[in-house]
Formats: structure tokens, C-alpha cells, sequence
């Protein structure tokens, strides 16, 4: 089966093992061999790479920002090709996004701000 | 730079490897051996070989850009000849790709060489 | 803070429905307009379209700003992520075009009928609106004393609605673009990035008006500008609306992609002209 990196990955909404949505794509690594084809190893996610994608300083900046929010945080997030199906027009991790980096700015959001508002 | 990979089996992961990134070939113009501008990478395809996804072709041109917004055929049905001529693109099979220096990608062969089609 | 409040604490069914409910308050407009006794004949012969006999620049800015509030590019933010709060499937697809095609043609009415009143209360006295202030009069006249808290209560209530509609459709096309969970029906613990954005952009307009910016002329301003954009937000869009990989066999057809496509380039090229026009003239 053919697949079109950029316009079924790149970009698209990735959905975690819960149907939660975890992101978009926002960088495709390629493994490059010596006389094969380069191999898709990785997707990844995050606002490292999204910032890196518009100019590298900003994406210096942003990942000094971002490592301020835990562990695994403050580099670019990569996910093993192998997790994630694609399921179109959306791609599905095989894992809940809760508990790995990728929702750490939503849990800090929510512990820091969000549940201090009464009833939230 | 250094990368948080997950979820992590335990195992260490050996991560040292030539990288290239898909968003940083996107929209990079292609030379040939003679140095001539091929067009702009705007498409990567990809093939499962067993548990692998390999790539397999670049597809530059206008059709290849076209390719990523969906069908033009609905959009501008009474344009057939125009459809056509917007749906032609440039394939570059992988063996005809060098990635050595991924910020300037080149194919091995002269413009000439390359396959024109429409898909 | 009480937009905030309705949307922090509220759900999609309560905005949606209790604002469009409060909202039939504006009905107001409809029956001081035939109370007002206007001249029909003017009334039909005012519904053809004319060029403009005087101050043409200002002429074509208000239209565009009236295409720009009526074909606004958040509305389809809005409304399509609505869609899925509320769970529709292909079923609702024809009752969508009725209750769409209603609700645009009751706007619609309403603002005739405040236009209808406009021209026989404010004209007569050659009051030219720029100040909220000078706006009660508009219901003060044919209903009395209890017209000017009639008109607080539609002006309270249509801007607690554009508020909360616009600050949702922002934080809606935000969460959307980065991948973030996002739902009015999730509790703000569930969503802390989504409702955190539609906080923010409360609070943003907020500070703009109290730093001194006139409310009324940005408004109008505004819309204009919408109109302006309308191409770089509604081509997008058109080309999804024919992309049968998303909607299958429900695509636009061909009529539909002309009317949209001649409708946005035109709003678009009479804004790029009129603005720059309006605003040279010093409105």
C-alpha cells in the first residue's frame, strides 16, 4: 500500500489509543542508507519542531521555554513509525498521550491554572 | 539535536543513523547532475515493505503540489485540458535520489532523463 | 466575565440555545418598525438595489462591512465545530440546509426591520450614529420608556452572544490547528489549552477598549477587514468542500462552487478598494 508522507502524515491530527487527540504531526524522520531507500523512522511532535519548521532560532527559543515543563520536554518529541497506523484522514498512536510528554503543557496548564478556578 | 523518543520498551534505542526530515526536503528544489533545476520536492511516497515504510518516490511539479489539496475535478469540472496539463508531474524513483546533503538534494541523472507523467 | 463564565462553566446546547432564545428579543425592531407606520412603497422600492447618490467611498465601505458580518470566516469555524459538539451525522445534512438557510433569512429580517426603524426615528432628526449613546433612541421613540430598556436588553444580549460565538470559533481554530483536545461539553480540566485560548481571548478585546479604542468604528472597521479576507479564508474551504476523501459524495456541486467563489472574489476586491478609499476619507 502507497501512502503520500505529506499529504496523509505531515500536519495531519494524531489520535491516541483513547480516540484523545495528541497532536499533529509536525516532522517525518527519514533514516538515509548506504544503496536503499531512505526508511521512514519517526513522527514527531511538539512545539520544538513546529517552531524549528519556521526558523531555527525561535525553535532554540521555544525549546528553552518547553523544557521547563518536565521530563522528556525541551526536545523534539519522536514517535517509532511503528505506533502509529494511519486511519484517514487522522493517524492513530497505539498508547495513551496522558501520561507521555507530549500532554505535559496541558497538565501544567491544568494543574497550575485550571483546577485553582472553583468547579472546574 | 537530541530527541525524546516514547514509548521506550525498556531497551535502549540505538539512535544513531543519517536523518533526513520530510518537512525540510518539502518544497527544496532538486538539481540534476548538471546542475539544472529538476522542480520543487512537494510530495514523498512511501510503500509498507513488511514492517518497514520505505520511500519509495519524490513526485515534484505543479500536478505533485496539486496532489496534496485533493481532486480538481469537482472543483473546475469544465477545465478538462487545463486539469491535465495542471496533473502533470515529475517522478523520481529512489534510486535516482542523492540525500548526501539533504539541505541540497540532487538526482543522479539529467533533467531529460526523468519521467514526466500524469496520474 | 460573564461570557467567560458561560463558557467556562456552560455547554455547547446551553449557549447555543439559551443565546438564540434571549435573542428573540430583537423582535422588538420588527414591531416598532410596523408600529412606526413606514411607507411600503418606499420600503419595496428600497429593497432594489441602487447605486449610491452621494459619498460613494462610504457607500461601498458599509456594504462590504455588511458582506464582511454576514459571510464572517468564523462562522464556518463556528458552526462546522458546533457540528461536532452536537454529533450530527449525514442525516442532519438537509435539515441543516433548512434551519441554515432560516436563521440567515431571520437575521436578515431583523436587520431590515433596524434599518426601517434607523431611517424613521434617526433621519427625521438627522442624527448620523457614531456614539452608542444615540442608540436608544432608536426604540425609545415608538415604544416609549420601556423602549430604552428593551433596547439594553438587545444590545446586552446580541454582544453576549457575538462574544462568546467569537471567542469559542478563535479558541475552536486554535485547538484545531495544533491538534489540541478541544469541546464547549468537556469540563475546562479536560480541555486546560482549549478553554485557557477562548480565556485569553476575552480578556484581549477587554483591554483594547479600556486603553481607549472606539468600540463602534473598530466594529465597522472590522468587518471590512473580514470582507477583505474573505478570499484567504473561503478558497481553503472551497477546496475542501469538493474533496471527496472528507465528505464522500456529499461534495459541492458546480453551482455551489460559483456562487461562493464569485461572492468572496467580489467582497474581497471591493474591500481592497473601499478601505483604503474610507479610510483616506476620514471615517
Amino acid at each position: 500500500m502507497r501512502v503520500c508522507l505529506v499529504r496523509d502524515f505531515l500536519d495531519n491530527q494524531l489520535l491516541d489509543a483513547r480516540g484523545q487527540n495528541a497532536g499533529k504531526v509536525d516532522g517525518i524522520v527519514l533514516e538515509l542508507r548506504q544503496g536503499e531507500p531512505p526508511r521512514v523512522r519517526y513522527v514527531e511532535v511538539g512545539p520544538v519542531t513546529l517552531a524549528r519548521r519556521l526558523n531555527r532560532r525561535l525553535g532554540k527559543w521555544v525549546a528553552r521555554l518547553d523544557a521547563r515543563l518536565g521530563d522528556g520536554r525541551g526536545v523534539p518529541i519522536r514517535i517509532p513509525i511503528s505506533r502509529v497506523t494511519l486511519d484517514a484522514p487522522s493517524l492513530r498512536l497505539d498508547v495513551a498521550a496522558e501520561s507521555t510528554p507530549i500532554m505535559a503543557l496541558e497538565r501544567w496548564l491544568r494543574r497550575k491554572i485550571v483546577c485553582r478556578i472553583p468547579w472546574s | 539535536m537530541s530527541a525524546t523518543v516514547f514509548p521506550t520498551s525498556g531497551a535502549a534505542i540505538s539512535d544513531a543513523f543519517r536523518e533526513a526530515r520530510v518537512e525540510e526536503l518539502l518544497g527544496k528544489r532538486l538539481r540534476d547532475v548538471d546542475g539544472r533545476s529538476v522542480g520543487r520536492i512537494e510530495e514523498l511516497i512511501a510503500e509498507r515493505q513488511g514492517t518497514d515504510l520505505i520511500v519509495v518516490e519524490v513526485h515534484l511539479g505543479r500536478g505533485a503540489l496539486l496532489e496534496r489539496f485533493g481532486e480538481l475535478s469537482t472543483l473546475v469540472p469544465l477545465f478538462g485540458g487545463l486539469e491535465r496539463r495542471l496533473e502533470q508531474r515529475i517522478r523520481v524513483p529512489w534510486h535516482q535520489l542523492d540525500l548526501t546533503d539533504p539541505g541540497r538534494p540532487r538526482v543522479t541523472v539529467r533533467q531529460a532523463e526523468l519521467e514526466r507523467t500524469a496520474p | 466575565m460573564l461570557a467567560w463564565g458561560l463558557l467556562w462553566y456552560g455547554t455547547f446546547s446551553m449557549i447555543e440555545n439559551g443565546v438564540s432564545i434571549l435573542g428573540l428579543i430583537t423582535i422588538a425592531f420588527v414591531v416598532a418598525a410596523v408600529r412606526l407606520g413606514p411607507d411600503w412603497h418606499a420600503f419595496g422600492a428600497g429593497l432594489i438595489p441602487s447605486l449610491p447618490s452621494k459619498e460613494p467611498a462610504h457607500y461601498w465601505f458599509i456594504a462590504v462591512s455588511i458582506l464582511g458580518a454576514s459571510i464572517s470566516p468564523y462562522l464556518f469555524y463556528f458552526y462546522s465545530s458546533g457540528a461536532i459538539e452536537e454529533k450530527w451525522d449525514v442525516t442532519y445534512l438537509g435539515p441543516n440546509r433548512v434551519i441554515a438557510a432560516i436563521g440567515m433569512g431571520f437575521g436578515g429580517f431583523l436587520s431590515i426591520a433596524v434599518l426601517v426603524v434607523a431611517a424613521l426615528v434617526l433621519a427625521p432628526r438627522g442624527v448620523s450614529v457614531d456614539d452608542y449613546h444615540q442608540l436608544p433612541q432608536l426604540l425609545a421613540s415608538p415604544w416609549g420608556r420601556v423602549g430604552f430598556f428593551l433596547f439594553a436588553g438587545c444590545l446586552f444580549v446580541t454582544c453576549l452572544g457575538a462574544t462568546a460565538e467569537i471567542a469559542l470559533a478563535l479558541a475552536y481554530q486554535i485547538a484545531q490547528g495544533f491538534g489540541w483536545n478541544w469541546g464547549e461539553d468537556l469540563e475546562p480540566r479536560e480541555d486546560a489549552r482549549f478553554s485557557l485560548t477562548y480565556s485569553v481571548v476575552l480578556v484581549v478585546p477587554m483591554l483594547l477598549v479600556l486603553i481607549g479604542l472606539d468600540p463602534l468604528k473598530l466594529t465597522t472597521l472590522s468587518m471590512a477587514l473580514t470582507a477583505a479576507s474573505l478570499p484567504v479564508a473561503i478558497v481553503p474551504f472551497l477546496v475542501l468542500m469538493n474533496d471527496r476523501k472528507y465528505l464522500g459524495e456529499h461534495t459541492n456541486g458546480w453551482l455551489g462552487n460559483l456562487c461562493v467563489l464569485i461572492i468572496t472574489l467580489l467582497a474581497g476586491a471591493v474591500a481592497v478598494v473601499s478601505i483604503p478609499l474610507e479610510i483616506i476619507g476620514g471615517s
